[in-house]
């Protein structure tokens, strides 16, 4: 039997249902929600009325698309398109994804739960775990002091240890007035001169960003050139570096908490209730990156990945999170959505 | 095809008689013996050349796919159209003139955004202020990818812009652009601004020439002493020290390529 029939049978055993979206896919959709970033990464082509389509290179954003109603648990199989430089550009991914489901420790535990069974019935690796959640991120910038801005360019830079260090950096040396005007200008005057801006300069009447808007980052960037504190930026060095086995998370975060006095407390019972819900059981190590995250924005919450113990080094064998941003993203209504790919052109079909 | 040196001339403008004066300085006199809307020309006095007259555009392209040997085209041209550059043309010196900075701008109202960090900013939060991601209008698709994603900025779309990109902005098609400009003023009279460190490269015409084009028999030879006799009037008269600088080791590097 092949390796995507064994597939589609777990998953349908499981209750998700077989979909099977287009190849060609307009391309929209999978730039505005991933970014302009992922164009160079896309097959494009254009229709005769000029839309611009591409080839699918993932599964979720069609599979969010064709998604109607509530409640619904889907799985799929079939080629994605990537340019890739030294890979092939066609390669072969399976996955599921389960949408509109409200307990979310549950629905967490099970996509871990039903990605290492769908890595061990077709390969005999030694899988592995790694688990992130960007809760415990979250709960450690909100009260070390740091204004708006840098909290902001903190966040959205998790998940990324190339850019975090980045921020941090600039954090730690330039400290440098990025905004220019009368510091003492209210909000209401500042708001009234870059209206009167943007009448006078015709831009009145096309959607561009609101005088308020304009005025409120204003001011709170004059903000953000106040002290960072020198004690923010270690705090979040010690943080990024922190592992630890999925059953001491509580621990480490215990003893993090009590040194730094930071509460994450909140972070770490979500976190129990995973284990709770099933994580606790399974069988293959699974290890928790406090750093370990996803920088697109409708990533919403926890991701794991599955690798080979014995080959990290050809990369993940199934990746997976939460997204529940991304439905709205879509156009649709506001879901709890989660899931999973796996990259089965880095298992070796098992003879 | 044609057994002779290619060299590719800009077709109009001030970059076909920048070009063309110097060239005649070097003594390479370009004629246009087939009538001056031809896009076919000549060197006087040397046979085993022929001149192709084409657009900026063209001669990136050209050079690159190696049917033209030697071209003059801008720096912008090669870097935003050819996707391997690096592998397929050598720049060889720029040429001090047809000077254009490659730059993002965004409307002057946008007193809170003065570096590519504010930019990062204004773009992460943009579609929850506005229910869109902010739009960048330009013809640079490369150039901007490459120059935002070095800025760590991903979330932003760009709307393709094939002129008058600097009025996107006030006609609604886009919130911020990436554009040449030489003196700033048509950025200015769009009520538009130059972030601080937002010049993605200073761009100028440059002689490019093709590695992939076959350099067998006299080509090779001919376009040495060219090269070597441009390199050495750019030398001389040129008043900018990194033309100078970049001039003096232009044969050096052309030599290289002939291996």
């Amino acid at each position: 039997m092949s390796t995507l029939n064994t597939l589609t049978k777990l998953f349908q055993s499981c209750g998700y249902s077989p979909v099977e979206p287009a190849i060609l896919q307009p391309a929209d959709p999978f730039l505005n929600a991933a970014g302009e970033a992922l164009r160079r990464r896309l097959f494009v082509t254009q229709s005769a009325n000029g839309e611009a389509l591409c080839l699918r290179p993932e599964f979720t954003i069609p599979v969010c698309i064709e998604h109607k109603g509530g409640a619904a648990k889907y799985c799929y199989e079939g080629t994605v398109f990537r340019q890739r430089e030294e890979q092939p550009v066609e390669f072969e991914q399976a996955g599921v994804e389960a949408l509109g489901d409200t307990d979310f420790a549950k629905a967490d535990a099970e996509m871990v739960r039903l990605a290492l069974e769908a890595v061990q019935s077709v390969s005999d690796c030694q899988p592995e775990i790694r688990i992130g959640d960007p809760a415990f991120f979250d709960a450690l910038v909100q009260p070390i002091g740091l204004s708006d801005t840098w909290r902001d360019r903190l966040t959205r830079s998790f998940g990324d240890d190339e850019l975090v260090a980045k921020v941090l950096e600039r954090m730690d040396t330039t400290v440098t007035a990025s905004a220019t005007g009368d510091e003492g200008e209210s909000l209401e005057e500042v708001t009234a001169k870059v209206s009167a801006m943007i009448t006078s300069h015709g831009l009145g009447s096309a959607e561009g960003r609101s005088a308020e808007e304009i005025a409120a980052r204003f001011i709170k960037t004059r903000q953000a050139q106040a002290d960072v504190p020198g004690q923010a930026i270690g705090l979040c060095k010690l943080f990024l570096e922190l592992e630890c086995d999925a059953s001491s998370v509580a621990h480490t975060f215990e003893v993090f908490s009590e040194e730094h006095e930071i509460d994450f407390s909140q972070a770490i019972s979500g976190f129990t209730n995973r284990l709770d819900a099933g994580l606790s059981g399974l069988d293959a190590p699974i290890k928790f990156s406090a750093g370990f995250g996803r920088r697109l924005d409708y990533y919403t919450g926890f991701v794991f990945e599955i690798y080979d113990a014995n080959d990290r080094a050809k990369g993940a064998l199934a990746g997976g999170g939460r997204y529940d941003h991304l439905t709205e993203m879509l156009g649709g209504e506001k879901l709890p959505a989660v899931g999973f790919s796996l990259w089965l052109d880095r298992m070796e079909a098992r003879s | 095809m044609s057994e002779k040196l290619v060299i590719a001339i800009p077709s109009k403008g001030r970059l076909k008689k920048d070009t063309e004066a110097l060239f005649e300085q070097a003594g390479f006199k370009v004629g246009s013996p087939y009538g001056e809307r031809n896009y076919r020309g000549v060197i006087e006095r040397h046979d085993g050349v022929e001149v192709a007259f084409l657009s900026a555009s063209e001669i990136a392209r050209e050079v690159a796919r190696g049917t033209v040997h030697i071209g003059v085209t801008g720096e912008d041209l090669v870097k935003e159209n050819i996707a391997n550059y690096d592998a397929t043309t050598l720049q060889l010196t720029p040429l001090g003139f047809g000077h254009a900075d490659v730059v993002v701008a965004v409307p002057e109202c946008w007193i809170d955004v003065n570096s590519m960090e504010d930019l990062d900013d204004v773009a992460a939060s943009f579609r929850q202020h506005y229910g869109r991601r902010l739009r960048v209008a330009t013809k640079y698709w490369n150039l901007t990818q490459r120059f935002f994603a070095g800025h760590g900025i991903s979330v932003y779309r760009i709307v393709e812009s094939l002129g008058a990109t600097e009025g996107a902005p006030a006609a609604g098609l886009a919130d911020a652009i990436v554009d040449i400009t030489s003196t700033g003023s048509t950025l200015k009279a769009n009520y538009l601004k130059m972030l601080d460190d937002g010049v993605m490269l200073k761009s100028q015409a440059n002689l490019f020439a093709s590695k992939t084009a076959n350099w067998s028999g006299a080509h090779a030879g001919l376009a040495n002493d060219m090269v070597v006799s441009l390199a050495k009037v750019l030398q001389q008269s040129s008043d900018d020290r990194a033309v100078k600088e970049q001039a003096s080791s232009a044969a050096t590097r052309f030599a290289s390529l002939l291996g």
